[in-house]
């Protein structure tokens, strides 16, 4: 932990193809068509920063909020959005396609530079990466950087980090389960934490103009190769079509008889 | 006798049970097992691993190993990972299952980490090919499957998404050996403390552990007509969600959103009432395996994906439902 009182904040970010937009899958297996792809900040590392720039607004001594991205010069972007949102130092770590888009090993490349910058009280990450949909970036740095973590975190009360304790809710299926946590720590932050809000224009315009600083990542060990698959097509819709009390006895019947799923 | 390296199953005990998903992680490992002529162990933590063993064992484990005593929650997954990590040096799996629920997807990764191995995560399929271990599961917001291809020499850790796979049935008579393993040191905390849980959703099931969900989106038009989506579920035993619209609508609270920014699930069933099928809420449920639409605009997106589509006004045909599922129930 830090020796003064204040705390300091990294939030690793990510870039991501825009979920709203349709994406092309490149034949060879090889993921979506770059061509015409517009990427956006992953929203789960939105709320990761927003919830750290929380901590500052509510008054809670924060130090420094620093951005991390591994990637290449097209994660320059993410980092800007990072800076804008009210993080005060932009690190890029530099990181090949694979590795990216493997959670564990992308985990395990940026350790090594994590580390390198000095001890963070806070780490926060999202609870998961949109596109991959994978969930495993957060507990598999923690264990990298041997923090323990807190996963799916929906509320964080910081009033006793002064003493050295976060008080956080996780949501885990069916339950909302409560723990005080010590410092150092890493949370993965879930939907409902903090609604990110969109940064104001002089911000993105300071934003452009501030440094990001380049550092090497660690060294990874080999993801296991991938293949990125088109869904297998499903059978076209059958309507039923008839006034409601008929369309719901022929619903029920072929759930039953058809599908077999009642 | 196979002398391959076990199978280690870690089912998840919740209030000194097995978790209601450990009969498909059975079913998973059982022919993954079957696949790779290897013996199938599983591994109990905490409170009722000793009275579990038996149940699990029914399921299909040969011997079960448990660790109980002075063991960490699996809230504290740092703990809880050190002990799992101990556990697999005693036991020399080749491959450590558990399902994908929230402390699987906290522990899995670590332990991973922790062990060197492969991790491959909440995989839709598992296939033996060759040498080779070959796993699905879904990406881009359901919109492709990543496959992946692991030495199958390697150590890996797996997490399975339950509703992808078939519940084993229990045998009636199924005994082995029950060993003992004990705490390592320094797992006994790790900084996280609980400080006590609370259920929320009431008594229906959480959408992530109900193999029926009946969702509804904004043409719900208020939180009070969710009251119908309810009593569907009720009738089919099932649990209610919500599209993201509904969500921030404040008809529906966080934890029933299903979407890519919510949950994914992938049950039996899935009845999408007034809801389009936004790439957004689609990501979240199209590997389920049956799906009704409901709607008034036949040229909703959302028919794209249903097996059944119903073009009717949802507050005319849902009660209709309900009242043809209680009765088809009576019969």
């Amino acid at each position: 932990m830090n020796t003064d009182a204040s705390m300091r904040l990294l939030v690793p970010v990510r870039r991501v193809p825009d979920s709203r937009a349709p994406i092309t899958l490149r034949p060879d297996g090889g993921g979506p068509d770059p061509a015409g792809l517009r990427f956006v900040c992953d929203p789960f590392a939105e709320i990761a920063l927003a919830a750290a720039v929380r901590l500052r607004e509510e008054g809670q001594a924060v130090a420094e909020i620093v951005a991390l991205a591994g990637g290449g010069d097209g994660d320059v972007e993410v980092l800007r959005h990072a800076l804008a949102m009210g993080a005060d130092r932009a690190v890029l770590a530099a990181l090949d396609e694979g590795t990216m888009a493997d959670d564990v090993s992308m985990a395990v490349a940026l350790a090594d530079p994590i580390r390198g910058m000095g001890a963070f009280d806070l780490v926060l990450c999202g609870v998961r990466h949109i596109d991959t949909d994978g969930g495993a970036f957060g507990p598999a740095l923690a264990e990298c950087l041997d923090l323990p973590h807190v996963g799916g975190v929906v509320r964080l009360d910081a009033t006793a980090a002064g003493q050295g304790v976060l008080h956080v809710t996780r949501r885990v299926e069916g339950a909302l389960e409560r723990f005080t946590v010590r410092l150092p720590v890493l949370l993965t932050c879930e939907r409902g934490l903090v609604e990110p809000k969109s940064p104001p224009l002089p911000r993105i315009m300071k934003a452009k103009r501030d440094p990001i600083h380049a550092v090497s990542a660690g060294a990874s060990r080999a993801p296991a190769p991938i293949r990125v698959l088109p869904l297998p097509p499903r059978p076209a819709c059958t309507f039923l079509d008839g006034a409601p009390d008929d369309v719901a006895r022929e619903l029920v019947r072929r759930l039953r008889e058809e599908a077999r799923v009642l | 006798m196979s002398t391959a390296a076990p199978l280690l199953l870690i089912p998840e005990l919740r209030d000194g049970v097995l978790h209601p998903t450990t009969a498909r992680l059975f079913g998973a490992g059982t022919a993954l097992a079957e696949a790779r002529s290897a013996p199938l162990v599983a591994l109990l933590i905490g409170d009722g691993a000793e009275t579990q063993a038996p149940r699990a064992q029914a399921l299909g484990a040969g011997t079960v190993y448990t660790m109980s005593g002075d063991v960490p929650g699996p809230g504290s997954a740092q703990a809880w990972t050190r002990a799992c990590a101990s556990a697999v040096d005693a036991i020399a799996p080749s491959v450590v299952m558990m399902a994908a629920t929230a402390v699987a997807r906290d522990v899995a990764p670590r332990l991973a980490v922790r062990l060197g191995a492969s991790l491959a995560d909440a995989c839709q399929s598992v296939a033996v090919d060759g040498g080779h271990l070959l796993v699905r599961r879904s990406a881009y917001g359901g919109r492709a499957l990543v496959e992946q291809r692991l030495p199958a020499d390697a150590r890996i850790v797996l997490t399975i998404r339950p509703a992808s796979f078939e519940a084993r049935t229990p045998a009636t008579h199924a005994t082995g050996p029950v060993e003992a393993i004990p705490v390592p040191d320094g797992a006994a905390s790790d900084g996280v403390e609980p400080r006590g849980s609370e259920r929320v959703g009431g008594e229906r099931p959480d959408v992530t552990e109900a193999e029926i969900i009946v969702a509804g989106g904004r043409s719900l038009k208020s939180a009070e007509n969710f009251r119908l989506l309810e009593d569907l579920a009720d009738a089919l035993g099932g649990a209610v969600g919500a599209s993201r619209a509904a969500v921030d609508a404040g008809m529906q609270p966080h934890e029933r959103q299903i979407g890519l920014t919510g949950k994914t699930v992938a049950p039996r069933l899935y009845l999408a009432v007034g809801i389009d099928g936004a790439i957004q809420h689609l990501a979240g449920m199209r590997g389920s395996r049956v799906i009704v639409a409901v709607n008034t605009r036949r040229d909703a997106p959302i028919f794209e994906h249903a097996t059944y589509g119903c073009v009717h006004d949802l507050f005319e045909l849902v009660p209709c439902l309900t009242r043809e599922i209680r009765r088809a129930q009576g019969a």
